[in-house]
């Protein structure tokens, strides 16, 4: 857990208990005064990883035959440097080749061109400081709720008497308790989705990759779910890497916002988020400053000339 | 049709399937009554039901009725656990491995769909005409439903079991032991069923070899004595051990299994 703790002496790391810089001249909103929006891409004011950096590095990806130039280019030339400890969504229409950066950043499949890089070094194939949580939540059917979500560290042989008291933990934290000897096939999409999200979470993975994990919930169910997210996140400090299409999961949950062209996926805009934290939904938005990142991602999106 | 179970869907369908099996028998047993065929064409249910409690009482050539039941079942049993202790390894490999897959299947795809009346002669040949040969040659007919199927079973295992397995830094061979295997369960017991249903056929033939005994000879001698009501007699015995046998691995598959069919 050690490396989970902010270091008081770095600039960067502040105490989550200080709160955010306060930009004295901006106008109040509704969630309170604005945070100084710097133009410094650095972590947010919360516990981190340093490990949790993300780098893709003109990254391209083509399915098919690549050697002869054939088959189908889905990402070109996309570049961002991700800073630890940050939530980041990567919004974009379908067939924008999201979620093959995922599975590029997840090591599913290796990119044709670039590289993508965590922590120190480039990523070569999946591994257990990248959590991943699907669309689908792909429990094992054959093992209770419990047993899914320590599934990570059964695998890995870690002692069963620490893998119970940490599933004790994650199993309050994404409000499963009670139905820890339940079967999955018992439960709703949404309480799927919480045992997904429990099972990467356990062995508290410096990255976070998620690709629409919410896509196939109801619109309740999917709030109640952004709000478990952002809850175990703010506690855990990972770096968040989140795919959807859905222009205000986009902006409930992300710092930054990258928007991504339709296919070949390159990025068209890299947007900060000005709106504060903690973040209540039904007053976000009614916020001007949510209105107004809104209509440039929602013109991104539909213009393609707009890209820069 | 499938529509989504209502409570009481099940009763209501033993019900019915009950009604239908009574209604058929009662207008087989009118059918008998009114004489409307020649007992030696179709015998009424009441005549086999005669005959049944005379050769339960006297067997049937010196031999009791349970012994035609068990020795059948014996060889059966015998060939059906060969069947699925080579043929679910053998098709799990061949699933894992292309290589293996790619020498194999040529023989697989070859013998499947042999008619395998067609290996008595080699069969008594190479080995006699004892007990192997029988058993042998329900073993083949079973064996290769059971390969192909459970070699089919690991290919339907879906991609996202397997990345989850490779983020969560599952091994190769946990990857086989904790996620390949437990999710092909369901489909190694269809194909299981299937191939027991398919062996079970094979039984007239495998007892066509120098039997003395057994369900299927006693339907084939039974018929060159113009007995129709002991070969009637016989089929629905075979028809209704095989249901059982069905029945035995359903249940079996629904505590190995529980999750079958609910994903």
């Amino acid at each position: 857990m050690a490396a989970f703790d902010a270091s008081k002496d770095s600039p960067l790391a502040m105490s989550c208990c200080q709160g955010p810089k306060v930009n004295p001249a901006a106008p109040e909103g509704l969630n309170g005064p604005y945070p100084v929006d710097d133009g410094s891409f650095g972590p947010a004011p919360r516990p981190f990883n340093p490990k949790g950096a993300v780098e893709f590095k003109e990254v391209g990806h083509r399915y098919g035959d690549s050697k002869h130039g054939g088959g189908t280019e889905a990402v070109a030339d996309f570049s961002a440097k991700i800073a630890a400890g940050s939530l980041v969504c990567l919004l974009g229409p379908s067939g924008c080749g999201k979620s093959t950066l995922l599975n590029l950043l997840a090591g599913f499949e290796k990119p044709t061109k670039g590289q993508v890089l965590v922590g120190e070094g480039a990523v070569t194939k999946p591994g257990p400081d990248r959590g991943v949580v699907f669309q689908e939540p792909n429990l094992l059917p054959w093992r209770k709720v419990l047993g899914n979500i320590t599934l990570g560290p059964d695998l890995a042989g870690r002692p069963k008497d620490e893998t119970l008291a940490k599933a004790k933990r994650f199993v309050e934290l994404t409000g499963l308790t009670g139905f820890e000897k339940h079967a999955p096939y018992e439960l709703s999409g949404g309480m799927k989705q919480r045992v997904a999200l429990a099972r990467a979470w356990i062995s508290e993975p410096p990255i976070m990759v998620m690709d629409e994990p919410f896509g196939a919930l109801d619109a309740q169910t999917r709030v109640s779910m952004q709000e478990l997210l952002l809850d175990v996140w703010e506690k855990t400090g990972a770096t968040i890497l989140f795919v959807t299409h859905d222009v205000d999961e986009a902006l409930f949950l992300a710092d930054r916002i990258l928007v991504m062209t339709p296919r070949p996926g390159r990025l068209a805009r890299d947007l900060q988020s000005p709106l504060p934290r903690p973040r209540i939904y039904e007053s976000l938005v009614v916020d001007p400053d949510y209105a107004l990142l809104k209509r440039e991602i929602l013109l991104a999106m539909r213009q393609p000339e707009y890209v820069i | 049709m499938i529509i989504p179970g209502q409570a009481g869907d099940r009763r209501r369908g033993i019900l019915v399937s009950l009604a239908s099996v009574t209604v058929f028998v009662g207008l087989w047993w009118v059918c008998g009554r009114l004489k409307l065929m020649s007992p030696l064409i179709l015998p009424p249910p009441q005549e086999i039901w005669d005959s049944a409690l005379e050769i339960l009482e006297l067997g049937y050539h010196q031999t009791p009725l349970w012994r035609h039941v068990g020795v059948s079942l014996g060889r059966a049993l015998v060939a059906f656990a060969l069947a699925v202790a080579i043929g679910v390894p053998l098709g799990l490999a061949m699933g894992l491995f292309p290589i293996l897959s790619s020498a194999l299947e040529p023989f697989v795809q070859f013998f499947r769909p042999l008619p395998k009346i067609a290996l008595i002669p080699l069969a008594i040949l190479w080995l006699g005409i004892g007990e192997v040969s029988k058993v042998f040659l329900i073993f083949l007919s079973t064996l290769f439903t059971v390969v192909v199927g459970s070699a089919a079973s690991v290919k339907g295992v879906g991609l996202g079991k397997l990345r989850l397995g490779a983020a969560l830094g599952a091994t190769r061979l946990q990857l086989i032991w904790k996620f390949i295997l437990p999710a092909s369960l369901p489909e190694i017991f269809t194909s299981v069923r299937l191939a027991v249903g398919v062996g079970w056929t094979t039984l007239i033939a495998a007892e066509m070899v120098a039997a003395e005994s057994g369900m299927g000879w006693m339907v084939m001698n039974a018929s060159s004595y113009m007995r129709t009501d002991i070969v009637m007699l016989g089929i629905i015995l075979l028809g209704l051990t095989g249901y059982l046998l069905d029945y035995i691995l359903v249940i079996i598959e629904r505590f190995a299994a529980p999750w079958a069919g609910k994903e």
